[in-house]
């Protein structure tokens, strides 16, 4: 025979047991390494959600104020949700305050947007007796109209406001008086049609009070994925709106999907916490 | 003797190659998603960096308020501040413009300490008064003793040497005193060395009480808003200038009410006197709090109000009062106007003294302003 290369039967099933071993461990390591990163990412992920979440309420609470004399900025608040007046830019005054009228300074203003007559409210602060701090309030006001134009002292940039005063007068609203402008939103837990749970925001229009679509912000959380607890000045938990002084946030992350564990197959969740002072609350001379 | 094989590689270091491969995929990948965690957390830090600097900004200018400088800025008017955190893990820049006779907006940037994170925070800050209910010259819930060449006028007065005051003010009572006390004369024949309307009006809500509270302060509590304090005893007061810098350092120093020149001309402190306050000489200007006596002799001149836990005793030359006074007379000891006293009732000294040495606080409420 010209060639009688070859393998013996032994050889061959010693080759292909070796193989087979290998071939094992490799694919095991494969697995493990595989199931590792999925892991690390539904990891990242629930920790992403839980991070942001813990993130972006203390923004929404922090400028609030409940114990504005003429209504709480938390309009209402539950274990999942609260709705509250989030403030959105802040103007100044260029003249005096008159009935039912107010002109801000077009160019001077901060904050996240520009004032939109069409979703927004004022906060107007009238100095009243400028001799004493006692006295000073926050007017609430509903804007019905506003008109560009150049009336500020000396024809600089003017925003003219007819208003609809819910509280105070005017007589007290000095040039130079901050102005804030909110809008209702709401953000609440809740469960999307394929039974995940998330973080959603809402607006709520000022003409009808119907609250828009949810939109998500945040997620996918675990079970509830928020609970909220209100605190009073003193520390004791609160159902006063008015009396709200701190919020406790908890938020549970959920990965996107189910994972190997140690315990079996399931999400993975991480949780954290934070608490948020209402740092806009009265701070002396509280009714 | 076999040919040798013509091809003896085999699988080995192909499915090596592609096992490292994978694996070091794997591996990567594991590191990418670290490195991504570690570049979140990273920022998160930056961030909360950035926002405290920002917050250590606004804060510091809120509680080293500048009343001098701040105080007597025009409205619209504003200045800068910066600095760094002590921390070293961030810094801070910003202004304080004034937006109103009594408000202003304090601004702070803050950034972390490579500046790759930024926030910005405000705060609505108000001139904080003091609430003294001035409603007559002299004010007074003791027995006075007025005489010699001396004058108390309830006739708004502005201070001669001043400009740009506000129009006057209908005339308070020259001498406003608790019906239980007392006036003598001597050489002031039917008061006719006081002048008001009215001329001297008896008052039962004159009292220690009333005369010991302003607005919702206590007086104890008027020592938290001195700008310096000084111990009782006897003081030449009058303005110290160095280099062209009023020397606000020096506690004899009460400002320059008289030189519109001069740099302590919009010097307006707030005095906290502890015991008996004798000043023989010359001028000064703010809001005087004495817990104690106050003696006045030598001409001293003083703009802006008067306060008197005690009596109050004036003497030869006499001082010369533009504002108010009000001695509580806590022991009902006689108050003495002699000499060549004079108390003018002035609302331009009263209200620019409160008003330039007034500290600031912020608003009640909705002070604080994400700025973004």
């Amino acid at each position: 025979m010209r060639n009688r290369h070859g393998f013996t039967l032994v050889e061959l099933v010693v080759a292909l047991v070796l193989f087979g071993l290998v071939g094992t461990s490799i694919y095991q390591l494969l697995v493990n390494n595989q199931r590792l990163y999925l892991s690390q990412s539904e990891r990242v992920n629930a920790n992403s959600s839980a991070r942001a979440a813990v993130s972006i309420l203390p923004h929404s609470i922090r400028e609030l104020s409940a114990t504005d004399p003429d209504g709480s900025d938390i309009l209402a608040a539950t274990a999942s949700g609260f709705r509250f007046r989030s403030l959105k830019n802040v103007y100044f005054a260029c003249q005096d305050g008159a009935l039912g009228t107010l002109v801000l300074d077009r160019t001077n203003w901060f904050g996240i947007r520009a004032l939109d007559v069409s979703t927004d409210s004022l906060l107007i602060f009238a100095e009243n007796d400028l001799t004493t701090r006692t006295d000073d309030q926050w007017l609430h006001a509903n804007v019905t109209s506003a008109v560009v134009g150049t009336a500020c002292p000396s024809s600089q940039p003017s925003i003219t406001l007819l208003l609809d005063l819910l509280s105070g007068t005017m007589a007290g609203v000095y040039q130079g008086a901050p102005i804030r402008s909110y809008q209702v939103e709401q953000i609440s837990a809740y469960t999307d049609a394929s039974g995940d749970s998330w973080l959603g925001a809402q607006t709520i229009s000022k003409s009808t009070g119907a609250a828009s679509t949810i939109q998500p912000i945040v997620g996918p959380l675990s079970g509830t994925g928020l609970a909220l607890v209100y605190y009073d000045a003193n520390g004791n938990v609160t159902a006063d709106r008015a009396r709200i002084a701190r919020m406790g946030i908890s938020v549970v992350g959920q990965s996107r999907s189910v994972v190997r564990t140690d315990t079996g197959i399931g999400y993975l969740t991480q949780d954290l916490t934070t608490d948020v002072s209402l740092r806009n609350n009265c701070r002396f001379s509280c009714p | 003797m076999f040919a040798q094989p013509r091809n003896e590689r085999g699988i080995a270091l192909p499915m090596a190659i592609f096992a490292l491969v994978v694996i070091g995929g794997m591996v990567a990948g594991s590191f990418f998603i670290a490195t991504q965690e570690q570049a979140v957390g990273r920022n998160s830090v930056r961030l909360q960096q950035a926002f405290s600097a920002a917050e250590e900004g606004a804060q510091l200018q809120m509680a080293n308020w500048q009343s001098a400088t701040y105080n007597a800025m025009i409205v619209g008017d504003s200045v800068t501040f910066s600095g760094t955190l002590s921390t070293g893990t961030g810094w801070y820049r910003g202004s304080i413009r004034r937006l109103s006779q009594m408000m202003f907006l304090v601004r702070s940037e803050g950034f972390n300490r490579d500046s790759s994170s930024r926030q910005q925070v405000g705060m609505l800050a108000r001139l904080r008064l003091i609430e003294i209910d001035i409603q007559g010259a002299l004010t007074t819930q003791g027995d006075t003793k007025i005489g010699g060449s001396s004058f108390i006028s309830g006739h708004d007065t502005p201070p001669g040497a001043w400009t740009g005051c506000p129009a006057t003010t209908d005339a308070l009572a020259g001498i406003r005193i608790n019906p239980g006390a007392s006036i003598t004369t001597s050489g002031c024949n039917n008061l006719d060395c006081v002048t008001g309307d009215p001329q001297v009006e008896y008052d039962s809500e004159v009292t220690e009480e009333s005369m010991t509270t302003f607005g919702d302060l206590t007086f104890d509590e008027l020592r938290a808003l001195a700008s310096f304090e000084m111990t009782g005893g006897t003081y030449k007061i009058e303005p110290v200038v160095n280099n062209g810098r009023c020397q606000t350092e020096t506690l004899t120093n009460w400002g320059d009410p008289i030189d519109p020149t001069s740099p302590c001309n919009d010097y307006f402190p707030i005095i906290w006197v502890n015991g008996d306050l004798n000043i023989n000489q010359l001028m000064g200007q703010g809001v005087l709090i004495v817990d104690g006596d106050l003696s006045v002799q030598g001409g001293f001149q003083f703009y802006g109000p008067v306060i008197v836990r005690g009596f109050l005793k004036t003497t030869g030359t006499g001082g010369h009062f533009n504002g108010g006074v009000v001695a509580a007379n806590v022991a009902l000891e006689q108050n003495t106007v002699l000499g060549d006293a004079v108390i003018n009732y002035s609302s331009c000294a009263l209200i620019r003294a409160l008003t330039a040495s007034a500290s600031a606080d912020l608003l009640q409420e909705r002070s604080w302003i994400n700025l973004y």
